[in-house]
């Protein structure tokens, strides 16, 4: 944060999750985990609740990849949570792939 | 075997979309966030390692009475630059920019400052201060990555480092002119997967907690045993 010489407050977005975990006396990664989780909720819940049918799944994992983009550029999430949801939406295809392929 | 085939394809799908997506990661996305800098000190900066291009130097490199340091890297510029850093503009404070020529090719003086932010995430503003580097410094290092204070854009990371059991804080480092600084510029653009992958697998990630790097990767190694296995035994009736 810095106090420019109108007296005005600049922050970066990137700052919010240690100032968030400053201002409730929590650790930084908590913080992180919180506020990453509450922006992909924000995005999903309504999808989870609006999009039906066969391709539902398909549809809320896009938007679980998108939320976790978005906070994973901005800094507010930690990177392995991206590596984690890759390795599970790796295992989901390549259940439903080789499912297909062996047919079995 | 039916159930052996489906295991065999499910291990070598996993395997490669798992590749494949973290290939598709984009390299601004990796480590994006708070690392914490443990530097022996004085340090090789190639060891700090990832940038395409670094500069180190200490007290000893400015002049002038109001203690410059203008880099002109060889190797082209520093990111495109040249650079300034200068101590003391504002009062015990360092601060860097990069110098904005008139016409690409004359320098009148235009400096186009950066501002520092630690790995917090606090921003200080164009000037970085003893007492701000006494406060972010971990065993005698900082590390501070700038943005440019017009354009936003990155201008490299930089990082203060002195010997902190000799000299109690940094004042008294740049006073006895033990104080280091290395600029580096620019994320290694190439995108090494084959680092990457190993790096997970053998658990040497940074900031990476331990368990969660075991869910991770466990299932990964089962897959590539069971592939060997799997390959070798269906090898040994031809062997015959």
């Amino acid at each position: 944060m810095v106090i420019n010489n109108l007296g005005r407050i600049k922050m970066s977005l990137t700052e919010i999750p240690s100032q968030f975990a400053t201002y409730f006396d929590i650790n930084v990664t908590t913080a992180q985990l919180i506020i990453s989780l509450a922006v992909i909720m924000f995005l999903l819940l309504p999808t989870m609740i609006l999009a039906r049918g066969k391709n539902a799944p398909m549809i809320w994992l896009i938007m679980v990849f998108f939320g976790e983009a978005i906070t994973l550029g901005l800094g507010w999430s930690p990177f392995w949570v991206m590596i984690m949801l890759m390795a599970l939406t790796a295992a989901g295809i390549a259940f439903l792939g080789s499912k297909a392929v062996t047919g079995g | 075997m039916a159930s052996e085939q489906y295991a065999f394809v499910f291990s070598v799908v996993y395997i490669l979309l798992f590749s494949g997506f973290t290939a598709a990661i984009p390299v601004d996305l990796q480590g994006n966030e708070n690392t914490e800098v443990n530097l022996p000190v004085p340090v090789d900066p190639s060891l700090l390692g990832g940038y395409s291009d670094y500069e180190n130097f200490s007290k000893a490199a400015f002049s002038g009475v109001s203690a410059k340091y203008y880099y002109y890297p060889d190797s082209g510029n520093l990111g495109g630059y040249n650079w300034e850093c200068s101590f003391g503009v504002v009062a015990d404070s360092f601060k860097v920019g990069a110098l904005i020529y008139f016409l690409n090719i004359v320098w009148l003086g235009a400096v186009d400052w950066a501002e520092f932010t630690n790995t917090n995430g606090t921003n200080y503003g164009t000037s970085i201060s003893f007492s701000d580097i006494d406060n972010d410094q971990q065993e005698g290092a900082a590390k501070y990555t700038m943005i440019f204070s017009e354009s936003g854009k990155s201008a490299g990371d930089f990082f203060i480092y002195y010997n902190s059991t000799t000299y109690s804080d940094s004042e008294d480092a740049w006073d006895n002119g033990a104080i280091y600084f290395v600029h580096g510029v620019g994320l290694t653009t190439d995108t090494n997967i084959a680092s990457l992958l190993l790096a997970l697998l053998f658990f040497q990630l940074p900031d990476m907690p331990t368990l969660i790097n075991l869910m991770i990767v466990a299932p990964i190694w089962a897959c590539v045993v069971f592939d060997i296995w799997y390959i070798i035994t269906k090898m040994i009736p031809l062997l015959g």
